[in-house]
């Protein structure tokens, strides 16, 4: 082919190549927005998938009695605090129901440097579960067996520096930065670090119930043994300590048509007040409720491609003048004012396409790149497709728009056209 | 023979303006003639090429363009017509800045399927017709790179490809000295007549006059006695 085919498409293409400065200005614009809109929509998409997925399989989490979103806070997102326990009595009353699959207790009081402790037992290793079939698992180490063992989430390890075997001293309560009251006499060893897992489970030590029982034996009154009083670790068997009482416990059914039925038993028992809660459903409210900050990202975005598309605007636009002379000559060769106009509505297509094209291109490469990093400093996992249904609405809307607006310089182009006819009166 | 052009009592006004730029206008060609068309600046000679262009539609009287009513028609129309039978030279600034000189040369066929048939081989022709306008060896520059006279060759070559009827030309020797504006036009008539093309040159400069087969002032087109 010579250039003697030279169609319509590529004397556009030439032209813009002629004004390659402006035009890959105007497709780096394009190409920015673009990839901002669609990191906002992934962004949106995987936090929304860690943040319900944060605990999965679990189908009710009882605790004392309080209010859902409270009771959904303080055991999956480690937020806030507990009013009320659950009796052991009542724990093993509800473990025993024949409906009933596997309960994992949580216990919570400690903490550590700020990192909540989390006293539980094996059920946890085995049964927890989070986005949708992920289980704890270990990078050093494992579980939890000895009454002074302690395992760390991926981040208490990382920023704290610790390593296996390291001695942990717990704090009473869980405060920021050190702890008022340490349990110093009786430290515990580290047995095992977790992979991370983009959830509070990261931000977490786990010890045994027994232990959480154990740093606490020689208390009164909720106030620290006097040095006469204190009891020697060495003296405890793991045997010998019964917990009173548990924070909340999450509980698996063994058909999840017993879920609405053991939810209602469960809030109304009478032996005790305890409130059950589903968690999808909870998660999914609170969701809701952080909804909005989402959709203000997806405003803002959009209206940073509208900025791009405007930048497209004036610079077709303000080429316009320059180009008068050319319009001049192809009118003389025979072009009408509409193809005038179509050339022009061919290039905001064009370089739309080649903006949102090199949008498209930026996203996923900077995301691909920036995965781990993603993974380890936000928790943010990049799951389910590279695209959605609504990255495909959104690149298809921008196209729409980008060509939309191409009309604009393309009716003001041919009405100059017609205006200067073969001469171009300045 | 009948005539290639027929104005009849052709009138323009421009909207904004208060008189009529041409009035009472009268103009035959026939083929095969090449015509000197002078006039002061500011006379409307620009405005009568646009007319016979088709890019102005006369506000009186009737235009007649190988046998078409080019009043009669549609703006679409006329500027297909301009496509097939006209080939357009400019003052100056006749290329567009951003394709070589083979591709300039090549433009007088995009937008006409018509003059495009005409051609069988157009990267010969545009050969053929470099070289005897003495810009063959330019073919693959950029345009920018050439002399103001190298463009109005190229601007010829461009009118001339695919053999239109009528070649309309705006004082294209204005920016050339006197050597060179008389060795131009011996070239545009060279190749005008090998593509058997009616030259219509507008002018004020009437040096230029005896170089012509006919001369017309444009006020006497409209009746005015000189």
């Amino acid at each position: 082919m010579s250039f003697f085919s030279l169609s319509f498409f590529s004397l556009a293409l030439k032209s813009l190549r002629h004004r390659r400065f402006a035009t890959s200005l105007t497709i780096l614009s394009l190409a920015l927005s673009t990839a901002l809109l669609l990191s906002v929509e992934r962004t949106k998409r995987a936090s929304e998938e860690g943040f319900t997925q944060s605990i999965s399989q679990v189908d009710l989490i009882v605790g004392g009695r309080s209010g859902p979103m409270n009771l959904l806070l303080y055991t999956v997102f480690n937020m806030g605090a507990a009013t009320n326990n659950v009796s052991w009595q009542s724990y093993q009353e509800w473990q025993k129901n024949p409906t009933v699959e596997w309960t994992i207790p949580y216990s919570l009081g400690d903490g550590h440097n700020g990192y909540r402790v989390v006293g539980t037992d094996s059920n946890f290793y085995e049964h927890y579960r989070f986005r949708g079939d992920q289980a704890v698992s270990f990078q050093e180490g494992g579980r939890v067996e000895g009454l002074w063992d302690v395992v760390l989430g991926s981040e208490v390890a990382r920023k704290l520096g610790y390593g296996l075997g390291h001695k942990v001293v717990l704090a009473h309560g869980v405060t920021r930065g050190q702890g008022l009251l340490h349990h110093d006499n009786k430290p515990f060893t580290v047995v095992g670090i977790m992979n991370p897992t983009g959830t509070a489970l990261d931000r977490s030590l786990y010890i045994s119930l027994e232990g959480m029982v154990g740093i606490h034996v020689d208390w009164q009154d909720g106030a620290m043994p006097t040095r006469d009083k204190e009891v020697s670790p060495e003296s405890l068997k793991k045997d010998d300590l019964k917990p009173e009482a548990i924070t909340a416990f999450f509980l698996r059914t063994k058909s999840r048509i017993e879920t609405l039925r053991l939810q209602r038993a469960i809030n109304t028992y009478t032996a005790e007040p305890l409130l059950a809660i589903i968690p999808g459903v909870v998660l999914g409210e609170l969701w809701q409720g952080l909804g909005y900050v989402e959709q203000a990202l997806k405003v803002i975005s959009w209206m940073v491609v509208l900025v791009g598309l405007v930048a497209m605007l004036i610079a077709l636009l303000t080429s316009l003048n320059e180009r008068r002379r050319e319009m001049a000559i192809l009118r003389s060769l025979g072009a009408g004012p509409g193809t005038i106009a179509s050339l022009l509505i061919f290039e905001s297509a064009f370089l739309t396409s080649l903006g949102v094209l090199s949008g498209v291109i930026l996203e996923i490469a900077a995301f691909s790149l920036l995965q781990g990093w993603l993974e380890e400093s936000f928790g943010l996992y990049l799951v389910g497709p590279i695209f959605s249904v609504n990255e495909w609405i959104y690149i298809g809307v921008t196209l729409v728009l980008g060509t939309l607006i191409g009309l604009i310089p393309a009716i003001q182009a041919s009405r100059q056209a017609l205006k200067d006819g073969l001469t171009v009166k300045i | 023979m009948s005539s290639l052009i027929s104005l009849t009592n052709v009138e323009y006004q421009y909207p904004s303006a208060p008189h009529r730029t041409l009035k009472n206008l009268n103009l035959e060609i026939t083929k095969g003639e090449s015509i000197f068309l002078f006039g002061a600046s500011g006379s409307g000679k620009t405005t009568l090429l646009e007319i016979l262009a088709g890019v102005l539609l006369p506000t009186e009287g009737s235009v007649s363009m190988l046998g078409k009513k080019l009043d009669q028609v549609t703006g679409a129309a006329r500027d297909q017509f301009r496509a097939d039978h006209i080939g357009y030279i400019f003052q100056s600034f006749n290329l567009i800045p951003y394709l070589t000189v083979e591709e300039n040369i090549s433009m007088g066929l995009a937008f006409s399927p018509f003059r495009k048939s005409k051609v069988s081989d157009p990267k010969q022709k545009t050969l053929e017709l470099s070289q005897s306008l003495g810009i063959s060896e330019w073919l693959k520059e950029n345009v920018t790179e050439l002399s103001v006279g190298q463009q109005q060759r190229v601007a010829v070559a461009r009118a001339l490809i695919g053999e239109p009827e009528i070649i309309l030309a705006d004082e294209p020797t204005s920016a050339l000295d006197q050597d060179h504006r008389e060795k131009f036009i011996e070239l545009l008539f060279a190749v005008a007549k090998k593509s058997q093309s009616t030259v219509v040159f507008v002018s004020h400069d009437r040096t230029l006059e005896p170089l012509f087969s006919r001369s017309l002032s444009l006020l006497t087109l409209q009746g005015v006695r000189p």
